[in-house]
């Protein structure tokens, strides 16, 4: 009796948990692949058609925009934020007068939603009031239009992104620096090394595996930029955001074409899972 | 070295100013009148409150602040609830129990968090239709409450206690859920605190899908409610009453950040669970 209650015991304490997962994550998730396979409209299917929905994407120049914008975001994002938050990183990990203020200011937008994040940012780019036109005024510089501007409003958009998502990876990178012992800052320093070599001998050496943690998962978040998208820019101007996400939101829950809706999602799923595999690959190896 | 401490301290300084520097400017602006906004000045020259009085009474577009900030208490309440009564059990089961088939269910789960949310909301909207939950609290809440990262946490946090705690218990006669509830989830307090301060955070914060499962005041979140406000503007006549919204209800949340930045920063470590 009291082993087969043993026995139970995990199932019992696991199985809630594990029946919320297979209603509202598991099943929702085979489901948009499912639908993916659809013509699905506002009314529900309308016939199978296999894999008809990613032929169709693939041979849709909307689409292509769609993926070489957030691919050209990528390139904008992923190096910034890798700069900043290195360099961050490297500043905030020892001690130095009013470090605690400092760490307070690159940590507090993690407490900012998108929504807050993306006001903010469309006040600061606002081209008449907003502070940045404001400043370059001040100095005598030529104002731009940012959000309204194909060449600018993408780089907005990595700003933003940039400035809510930076102290996540501070965080994961100072805890990479206090993995590097002390002696080897020391013994370097006795031999005559200066800050700069240190850092480039040292500190960069040790820090790449968690580095490339950092790029991977900046890799990830800038497949995934939505509200930033949606709150800013909607997409435009002439399609110059429309990242993949915002099509999909465009075609699902615009246009109603759930089945090609879904299979974008699908799409942005291999390619994140395709990142996150390089990941677990890196993490295994350290 | 002395030079090198004061060149750090001054990079620090001015990238400091330039991440201030939004917030900064969005929270001067909310205490000016709106007549304000077209001065071209940095910091407005006259004050009032009268963006803060119009968020509480009538912020525009139909939308209700107070509503939408009742709506995410409440929302917060019952997804830090049910999160930790699913995921305290279920996190022990994973970390500290033996039963077959547990490292592949773990690996399931796991799997999951890189999963964008984008792709899960399409067909979840389709669920909630189905249970005539569209534009309620409910569906705003029960998608939440079988988030990994908690699960993660904690499962980490007990697989590290020590063996003989729950060795001494057996021996005492207890049974495994007296051990659990008396032994091991006490030790689990820190771990529960930072789950508790990640997930309040999550759920006040969350925006994809409260925007897709809720279209009417009623149940309106506030980063909806705030969005709309801000999508609806046509001009830039009404910013201030925007930007004293976004600064409002951002106000509980810097509070849990000015209490809980520890837990926080504990929580998204690398040893501990990725976001």
């Amino acid at each position: 009796m009291s082993t087969l209650r043993s026995r139970l015991f995990p199932f019992l304490m696991v199985g809630p948990y594990l029946v919320m997962f297979a209603i509202f994550l598991g099943y929702p998730i085979v489901r948009a692949v499912y639908i993916s396979l659809f013509d699905w409209g506002i009314f529900g299917p309308n016939g199978f058609v296999g894999l008809g929905n990613y032929s169709d994407l693939f041979g849709d120049t909307r689409f292509w925009n769609s993926f070489f914008t957030t691919a050209r975001f990528a390139l904008i994002f992923v190096p910034m934020i890798m700069v900043v938050s290195v360099l961050l990183a490297v500043l905030l990990h020892r001690k130095l007068p009013g470090i605690a203020i400092f760490r307070t200011a690159f940590f507090f937008p993690l407490v900012v939603n998108v929504a807050v994040a993306s006001i903010a940012f469309k006040w600061l780019f606002e081209p008449r009031a907003g502070t940045i036109n404001q400043i370059l005024r001040l100095l005598h510089l030529p104002d731009q239009a940012w959000l309204s501007e194909p060449g600018w409003a993408l780089v907005a958009i990595a700003l933003i992104t940039l400035w809510i998502n930076v102290g996540f990876m501070v965080i994961i990178l100072l805890a990479g620096l206090e993995n590097i012992p002390d002696d080897l800052y020391e013994a370097a320093t006795l031999d005559g090394s200066s800050p700069a070599q240190s850092f480039f001998n040292i500190t960069l050496p040790l820090l790449k595996p968690i580095m490339l943690i950092v790029m991977i998962l900046s890799l990830i978040q800038a497949f995934q930029v939505f509200g930033e998208v949606l709150i800013m820019t909607q997409g435009g101007p002439f399609g110059s955001t429309e990242v993949m996400t915002m099509l999909l939101y465009e075609e699902g829950f615009r246009n109603f074409a759930i089945g090609k809706a879904a299979a974008i999602g699908v799409i942005i799923t291999i390619i994140i899972a395709a990142l996150s595999l390089v990941q677990f690959r890196v993490f295994r190896q350290r | 070295m002395q030079t090198n401490r004061t060149l750090r301290w001054i990079v620090l300084f001015v990238l400091a100013v330039l991440w201030v520097l939004p917030v900064a400017s969005l929270v001067l602006f909310s205490f000016a009148p709106s007549s304000e906004i077209l001065k071209d000045q940095l910091i407005p020259s006259n004050w009032t409150l009268d963006n803060y009085w119009k968020v509480l009474t009538d912020a525009g577009q139909g939308v209700s602040i107070p509503q939408a900030m009742l709506n995410s208490f409440v929302i917060m309440l019952a997804q830090v609830a049910g999160i930790l009564l699913l995921d305290i059990p279920a996190a022990y089961a994973f970390g500290r129990l033996r039963w077959p088939g547990r490292d592949l269910v773990f690996f399931i789960v796991l799997i999951t968090m890189m999963m964008p949310g984008i792709l899960e909301v399409l067909s979840l909207y389709d669920l909630m239709a189905n249970l005539g939950l569209v534009d309620t609290v409910t569906a705003v809440i029960l998608p939440g409450l079988p988030r990994v990262v908690g699960i993660f946490i904690l499962r980490q946090f007990f697989r590290e206690l020590p063996r003989e705690m729950e060795e001494a218990a057996r021996m005492d006669g207890a049974t495994e859920f007296q051990t659990f509830r008396t032994i091991m989830m006490p030790l689990a307090a820190p771990a529960i605190t930072t789950v508790t301060v990640l997930t309040a955070l999550y759920s006040w914060n969350n925006f994809l899908w409260p925007l897709i499962i809720t279209n009417s005041p009623a149940s309106m979140t506030v980063p909806v409610a705030v969005a709309y406000l801000s999508a609806a503007d046509a001009g830039i006549i009404n910013y201030t009453v925007i930007l004293a919204a976004a600064f409002f209800t951002s106000l509980p949340m810097i509070l849990l950040f000015l209490f809980g930045q520890r837990w926080i920063i504990s929580g998204m470590r690398p040893t501990s669970g990725i976001k």
